[in-house]
C-alpha cells in the first residue's frame, strides 16, 4: 500500500480543469472531499473517478480534496494520480 | 389580478397585422410637470399598493434609476407591485431586496439575472413572474393586457419641454427602443434624468411624458456595455465561426440584401467578423443588420457591407456614438423590432440570425433561461422574436465546457421553441433541423461542411461527459415562459438550492 | 500516414488538450518539453498518459514530443506516455550519433510492455542533427523528420529572419534525406502567429521544395497549412480519371490523352486519391 507522507498538489483552478490535494491522514482509509461546479449533474462519476485512481494506485492513510472546475474524468484521474505521486 | 399568460403556445405560420394606437399622440394643450423632489414626485404620481410600474434596461448594468425607485417605494412602504422591467440585470439589488419584503410581488421582464433572478429562483416572489421576449413585451402594454401604471423613465438627456433622448448627456445609451411602449401606453410616465438641455434628436416626444425629475446621476456609463460584448478569442469559437458563415453561404444566404442580425455573445459576434470577410470577398451588400448593435456591425455598415442598421438597443459606445451621426443608423421601437402583429416588425423581414444557447434539445427547442438546476440565468430577449421571424435561425455554440453539453435530451426550459430553430453549428459538426432534408442533402452532396444528427452530437457529449443526473426542482411554479405571441411556453419551478 | 499539419499543444493544460480533438491540425503533438516548466513535468506527462487512454481521438493522430534523452525526465515521459499508445513520439534534438541510443532505450520499454513499435519522428533541431540526419534516415525505425528551425538558430548562433533564408541548406538537406528514404516531412514552426499571409508564403515555399506539412504553434495556422499542403482540385481530378483509365484498360502501360502512363504514374494517382479521402476532400 502507498501512503501520503507529505501534502501532494497538482492541477490548476481554471475551467475544464481541477485541484486535487492529497494530504497524509491518521487512519487506514482514504477520504474523499468533492467540491464541484457540476457536482448536481456528474457528483458521483467525478468521485468514482477519484476512486477507481486512488485504488489503482493502491492509496491508504490519506485525505483527497478535489476542487472542480468542470473537468472531464481523464483529467481528474490525471491530476489525482499527479497529487498521489507527489504525496509519496 | 396578476399579469398572467393562458392560452397554451401552439406554433403559428403567421400572425395577422394588427394595429396599435399611439393615443397619447392626441394629447392637446399638455405640459410636462417638473417636479423637484421624490416627495413632490410621488405626491403627485399616487402610486398605490398593487399596482404595476415599468422600467427599460437601457443603461444595462450602469442603470441607478430602479434602484433609486425602488428605494424609495420601501421607504413610504408601497406594498404588492408588479415590476415590468425590460430586462433585470446585477445592478438591481434594490429589487430583491423589495421582492423579499413582498414590496414587490411580481416581476415581468425578457431577461434577468443577478440578485433578482436568484430571488425568483429560490421561490422568495410572491405570484409567478413572467419571462416575456421583447416582441411579446411591446405587444403585452401595446394590446393593454399589461397595463402599466407608472412608467419610470430614465432618459440620458431631456430638454425643458420634457422630450426625451437617449444620445446625449453623460449617460448616453443611444436607441431608447425598449421605453418607447412605456412611454405611448403607461398611465403615468415619468422621466428621470441627470442632463437637461437642447437636443438634436427627440427619441420620446413630451406628449408622453407626465412629470419630470432631475437627479444627480442616472447610471454609470461604464456599465452600459455589457461584459458580453467581446469576440472570443477562443480558436475553438472562431472556427465555429466560420463554418457558420460557410453554411450561410452554402445555403444561399450571402448575397446582395442579405439581412442580418446576430447576438452579442463572444462567438455571435465572431460570426459577425467572419461574415464581415466574407461580404468583402464575395462582394455583396446586405441590406441591413438589426438588434442589439455592437461595434463590429458598425464597422460593417460604416464600410458599405450593409446599407441601413436597425437599433432597438446599443449594445456598446460606438454603436452610441454612430446612432447619434450616421443617418441610416435607425433607432427602431421594441415594437417595430419583435412584436409579431406590428405589419412593419424587422425580425419578419430577417434573412438570418445567430444566437446562443445553454441547451437545446433533440426536437431543437433552445433555452437561454435557465441553467441545468433550473436557476434563472437570463432570458430569451428578443431569442424567440428573431428565431420565428429569420428565415433560418442558427444557433452557435461548443459542444462541451466544464462538462456540462449544449445539447441535451430535453431543454429544463424552453425559451424558444424548435419549431422556430433551422440549425445548430457546433465544434463537433452542423446539425439542421429535420424539416430542411432537402437542404442536408444538398449541402452533404456539395459542401465538405460536417454535417450531424443532433442525435449524434448527444451520444458525443455523452462519451465526453458522461450521462448527468437529472436534477428536479422543488413543486412551486416561480415563473411562466411567455412566448412572443403571448400563450403559456413553459413554466420554471423553485430550483433546489440544497444542491 | 500523410501530415498537412502538426500543431503542438501544450501537454499540462486541460483546456487546450480538451478542444484539440476538434482543432483542423492532421496531428496533434502534445507536449512535455519546451512548453512544460521544470516543476509540471510530471503532471503534464500523467496528463498526456490519461489523454491518449481516455479523449476520442476523432481521425486524428495523438503525437508526444518527450524530453530529450539526457534530461531525468526522458525515462520517466516513456514510462506514462509508451503503454498509452501515441500515434507517434517526437524526438527533440534527434541526431545520427545518439539515435541508436535513444531507440535503444524505447525499444526497451516497448519489451517491458510487451508494445508494438512506435513511430519515432525525429525533431531535427541542431547543427549536428542537420548534418547527421543521414543516419538517422537510415534508421528503420525513423519515421520521419521534424525541422526545428529556432533552436537550430540557436545552435549556429544566428539571428532569424522573417524570410527563413539562414535555414536554407538546412531545409533541403533534412527534406531531401527523408525523401530519399521516403520518411514523413515536415517544417519548422512560423514564429509571428499573428501573421497568417507570412505563414502562408512561408508553407508554399517549403512545399515547392517537397516538405509535406507544417509544425503549427497556432490552431488558426493549421487551417493554411491544410490548404497549401493538400493535394489541388485539379490533381483530384487527374488522379481519378487515371485510375478510372487503368481500370478500363487493365494493361500495365498504356497511353491516355498523349502521354504514356504506367507503374509510377498510376501509384502517384492512388497515392493523391489516398490522401484526398484522408483529408476528406473527394465529395
Amino acid at each position: 500500500m502507498n501512503r501520503p507522507i507529505r501534502t501532494g498538489i497538482a492541477g490548476t483552478l481554471e475551467s475544464n480543469d481541477c485541484q486535487v490535494t492529497v494530504e497524509p491522514s491518521h487512519d487506514d482509509t482514504v477520504t474523499i472531499r468533492l467540491e464541484s461546479v457540476v457536482k448536481a449533474r456528474f457528483g458521483h462519476q467525478i468521485e468514482k473517478a477519484i476512486r477507481d485512481t486512488c485504488d489503482q494506485m493502491q492509496l491508504t492513510g490519506a485525505t483527497v480534496s478535489v476542487n472542480d472546475k468542470g473537468a472531464l474524468d481523464f483529467t481528474i484521474k490525471a491530476r489525482v494520480e499527479t497529487a498521489v505521486k507527489r504525496s509519496l | 389580478m396578476k399579469y398572467t399568460p393562458m392560452e397554451p403556445y401552439q406554433y403559428k405560420e403567421s400572425y395577422s397585422p394588427k394595429s396599435f394606437p399611439e393615443f397619447k399622440s392626441a394629447r392637446q394643450n399638455h405640459a410636462v410637470q417638473r417636479v423637484q423632489s421624490l416627495d413632490e414626485l410621488f405626491a403627485k404620481i399616487q402610486l398605490q399598493d398593487g399596482m404595476t410600474i415599468s422600467f427599460h434596461h437601457h443603461l444595462r448594468n450602469g442603470d441607478a434609476v430602479m434602484n433609486l425607485m425602488l428605494d424609495e417605494i420601501i421607504r413610504r412602504g408601497i406594498k404588492d407591485l408588479t415590476v415590468a422591467a425590460s430586462s433585470v440585470f446585477p445592478v438591481h439589488t434594490s429589487l430583491a431586496k423589495a421582492i423579499e419584503a413582498n414590496f414587490v410581488t411580481q416581476v415581468v421582464t425578457a431577461y434577468m439575472s443577478g440578485a433578482v433572478a436568484d430571488a425568483v429562483s429560490e421561490g422568495k416572489c410572491l405570484y409567478p413572474c413572467v419571462m416575456q421576449t421583447h416582441g411579446g413585451r411591446a405587444l403585452s402594454i401595446e394590446s393593454k393586457k399589461l397595463k402599466i401604471d407608472v412608467a419610470f423613465i430614465a432618459a440620458p438627456a431631456m430638454d425643458h419641454q420634457g422630450n426625451l433622448s437617449g444620445r446625449q448627456g453623460r449617460a448616453a445609451c443611444g436607441s431608447l427602443g425598449y421605453a418607447i411602449a412605456d412611454a405611448y401606453y403607461a398611465d403615468t410616465v415619468v422621466a428621470i434624468t441627470d442632463t437637461v438641455e437642447p437636443l438634436n434628436h427627440i427619441d420620446i416626444p413630451y406628449i408622453c411624458v407626465d412629470a419630470m425629475l432631475t437627479v444627480d446621476s442616472i447610471g454609470d456609463p461604464a456599465g452600459i456595455v455589457s461584459g458580453t460584448t467581446r469576440i472570443t478569442k477562443d480558436p475553438v469559437g472562431l472556427a465555429i465561426a466560420k463554418k457558420t458563415v460557410e453554411l450561410m453561404d452554402a445555403a444561399g444566404f450571402i448575397r446582395d440584401g442579405l439581412s442580418f442580425q446576430t447576438g452579442a455573445g463572444g462567438i455571435s459576434l465572431a460570426v459577425a467578423a467572419s461574415l464581415h470577410q466574407k461580404l468583402k470577398e464575395k462582394k455583396v451588400v446586405g441590406s441591413f443588420a438589426s438588434g442589439g448593435i455592437t461595434g463590429t456591425l458598425v464597422d460593417m455598415f460604416e464600410q458599405g457591407l450593409f446599407e441601413k442598421l436597425y437599433d432597438v438597443q446599443c449594445f456598446d459606445l460606438s454603436a452610441v456614438a454612430s446612432i447619434e451621426k450616421n443617418k441610416n443608423h435607425i433607432a427602431i421601437s421594441a415594437s417595430q423590432y419583435g412584436n409579431p402583429y406590428n405589419p412593419d416588425n424587422i425580425v419578419d423581414r430577417l434573412d438570418v440570425v445567430i444566437l446562443g444557447a445553454s441547451e437545446i434539445d433533440l426536437d431543437f427547442n433552445v433555452n437561454v433561461t435557465t441553467g441545468f438546476d433550473h436557476r434563472i440565468l437570463g432570458g430569451s430577449g428578443g431569442h424567440a422574436d428573431t428565431a420565428y421571424g429569420s428565415k433560418f435561425a442558427i444557433i452557435v455554440s461548443k459542444l462541451v465546457s466544464s462538462r456540462i453539453s449544449v445539447v441535451v435530451d430535453r431543454v429544463t426550459t424552453i425559451t424558444t421553441p424548435g419549431d422556430t430553430v433551422d440549425a445548430l453549428v457546433t465544434d463537433y459538426g452542423i446539425a439542421i433541423h429535420p424539416r430542411h432534408s432537402e437542404l442536408l442533402e444538398q449541402l452533404k452532396k456539395t459542401t465538405r461542411l460536417p454535417m450531424v444528427s443532433m442525435k449524434e452530437l448527444l451520444d458525443i457529449a455523452n462519451q465526453l461527459c458522461g450521462t448527468p443526473q437529472l436534477i428536479h426542482p422543488k413543486e412551486k411554479v416561480v415563473a411562466l415562459m411567455e412566448y412572443r405571441d403571448l400563450s403559456l411556453l413553459d413554466v420554471i419551478h423553485q430550483c433546489d438550492d440544497s444542491l | 500516414m500523410s501530415i498537412r499539419s502538426a500543431l503542438f499543444v501544450p501537454g499540462n493544460s486541460a483546456a487546450m488538450v480538451l478542444s484539440s480533438p476538434v482543432l483542423s491540425a492532421d496531428a496533434i503533438i502534445l507536449d512535455c518539453e519546451d512548453a512544460i516548466a521544470i516543476a509540471a513535468k510530471d503532471s503534464a506527462s500523467l496528463l498526456i498518459k490519461h489523454t491518449l487512454l481516455h479523449l476520442p481521438r476523432r481521425q486524428k493522430e495523438y503525437w508526444v514530443r518527450i524530453n530529450p534523452l539526457d534530461s531525468e525526465f526522458f525515462h520517466q515521459d516513456l514510462i506514462n506516455v509508451l503503454p498509452a499508445r501515441p500515434d507517434a513520439l517526437l524526438i527533440p534534438k534527434a541526431n545520427g550519433d545518439e539515435w541508436r541510443a535513444v531507440v535503444n532505450a524505447i525499444e526497451k520499454i516497448e519489451k517491458q510492455f510487451g508494445l508494438l513499435p512506435v513511430r519515432l519522428i525525429a525533431l531535427i533541431e541542431s547543427a549536428l542533427g542537420v548534418l547527421t540526419c543521414e543516419k538517422v534516415a537510415r534508421d528503420e525505425r525513423c519515421h520521419g523528420f521534424l525541422l526545428g528551425g529556432e533552436d537550430f538558430a540557436s545552435d549556429m548562433g544566428i539571428v532569424r529572419r522573417e524570410d527563413n533564408r539562414e535555414l536554407l541548406y538546412a531545409r533541403y538537406q533534412v527534406c531531401t534525406w527523408a525523401k530519399a528514404f521516403k520518411k514523413l516531412c515536415l517544417d519548422t514552426p512560423y514564429t509571428d502567429i499573428d501573421n497568417l499571409s507570412g505563414f502562408q508564403s512561408d508553407c508554399e515555399f517549403s512545399a515547392s521544395i517537397g516538405f509535406d506539412g507544417k509544425a503549427c504553434i497556432h490552431p488558426l495556422q493549421a487551417d493554411v497549412a491544410n490548404e497549401v499542403y493538400a493535394v489541388s482540385e485539379k490533381q483530384i481530378l487527374w488522379a481519378k480519371e487515371i485510375l478510372d483509365e487503368t481500370e478500363r484498360q487493365n494493361v500495365g502501360v498504356f497511353s491516355y490523352k498523349g502521354k504514356m502512363i504506367d507503374r509510377p504514374v498510376i501509384l502517384r494517382a492512388r497515392q493523391i486519391i489516398e490522401k484526398a479521402k484522408k483529408w476528406g476532400l473527394l465529395r
